[in-house]
């Protein structure tokens, strides 16, 4: 039954109008994100699993930021990519933060990444005001 | 004993009620399964995302998942409305069911906000909640009921219960 549903299933694919794409899972335009809650997001930066980065403008950045984010704000993407290329490499999942609403320039951003070629991104929406809010520890000045 | 019988007291009418109520677990599951493939077989891209969501396979195995996984549903679940293969069908549905609550509850441990993707993949549809998984594990119940009883009233074919002997 399941060879016959897997048979069924290829040859629909071919021929649906939105066919899933079967070498290289989804296309870069069309990214994927989930989001974390605090709690979460709290639990991956004391396990230290995930390297978080903070969609900002350098200035709220230098201010205070979740301790060891990267700064990546969402207008200088390549240029931050550049800077943090080795850091980017080495991590195996991104928390990505900003402190608007929805976390709408935290989720520009990602899709830029995205689109850059780093996965297992994930989204922080309540961000930076809800980590103070939280009275989670920060840091100030540059990474 | 002869398949969908019931021993005892009660006899015809017992039996009846026995195999009738077979019937519509039958019906629940395979209903169930065959209206939660279709949007999938519809929109396979769609689905590739909602697995995507769950972050527990790997990119490369995402299409194939997704343009596979809605057909074993539309499959079962139609074999399972006609009464054909049921023992296969319910054992598909019931592995189905037990993998759709240990993925959802995997979300909600890891603390993902992520569409289910269970009955539909439209925008805004519901977010993977411990309801859901408490559905998977009824449907799980239905299917195991399904696979250990036999398929009930009006069924296609003639499958042993578990622990009786195929008459040959």
């Amino acid at each position: 039954m399941v060879l016959v549903a897997a048979v069924l299933g290829l040859v629909a694919n071919q021929f649906s109008p939105r066919p899933a794409l079967l070498r290289g899972g989804l296309p870069q335009h069309h990214p994927v994100l989930s989001n974390l809650a605090l709690p979460q997001a709290r639990a991956i930066h004391l396990a230290g699993s995930m390297l978080f980065l903070d969609a900002r403008e350098p200035a709220a950045f230098l201010a205070g930021h979740v301790p060891g984010a990267l700064n990546i704000p969402s207008d200088t993407v390549d240029e931050s990519v550049a800077t943090h290329r080795g850091r980017l490499d080495d991590a195996r999942g991104f928390v990505v933060y900003c402190d608007s609403p929805d976390g709408e320039v935290a989720r520009a951003t990602a899709q830029a990444l995205l689109q850059r070629g780093l996965g297992n991104l994930y989204l922080f929406p309540g961000g930076w005001s809800e980590w103070t809010a939280a009275g989670l520890p920060v840091s100030e000045g540059p990474q | 004993m002869d398949r969908g019988r019931v021993a005892g007291f009660g006899g015809a009418a017992m039996n009846r009620l026995h195999n009738g109520g077979l019937l519509l677990a039958r019906l629940v599951l395979g209903g169930t399964f065959l209206y939660a493939s279709l949007d999938k077989i519809a929109d396979p891209a769609a689905f590739a995302e909602a697995i995507a969501n769950y972050h527990l396979l790997p990119p490369s195995t995402q299409g194939f998942v997704a343009a596979i996984l809605p057909w074993v549903e539309a499959l079962a679940g139609g074999l399972l409305l006609i009464g054909l293969m049921t023992a296969g069908a319910s054992l598909v549905v019931a592995a189905l069911s037990a993998t759709f609550a240990l993925a959802i509850t995997s979300t909600l441990w890891r603390g993902l906000d992520v569409s289910c993707g269970c009955f539909t993949l439209q925008p805004g549809a519901a977010t993977a909640g411990w309801g859901h998984v408490g559905l998977d594990l009824a449907l799980l119940a239905v299917a195991s009921l399904v696979l250990c009883r036999g398929p009930g009233l009006w069924a296609l074919e003639g499958l042993p219960r578990c622990g009786e002997e195929a008459r040959l």
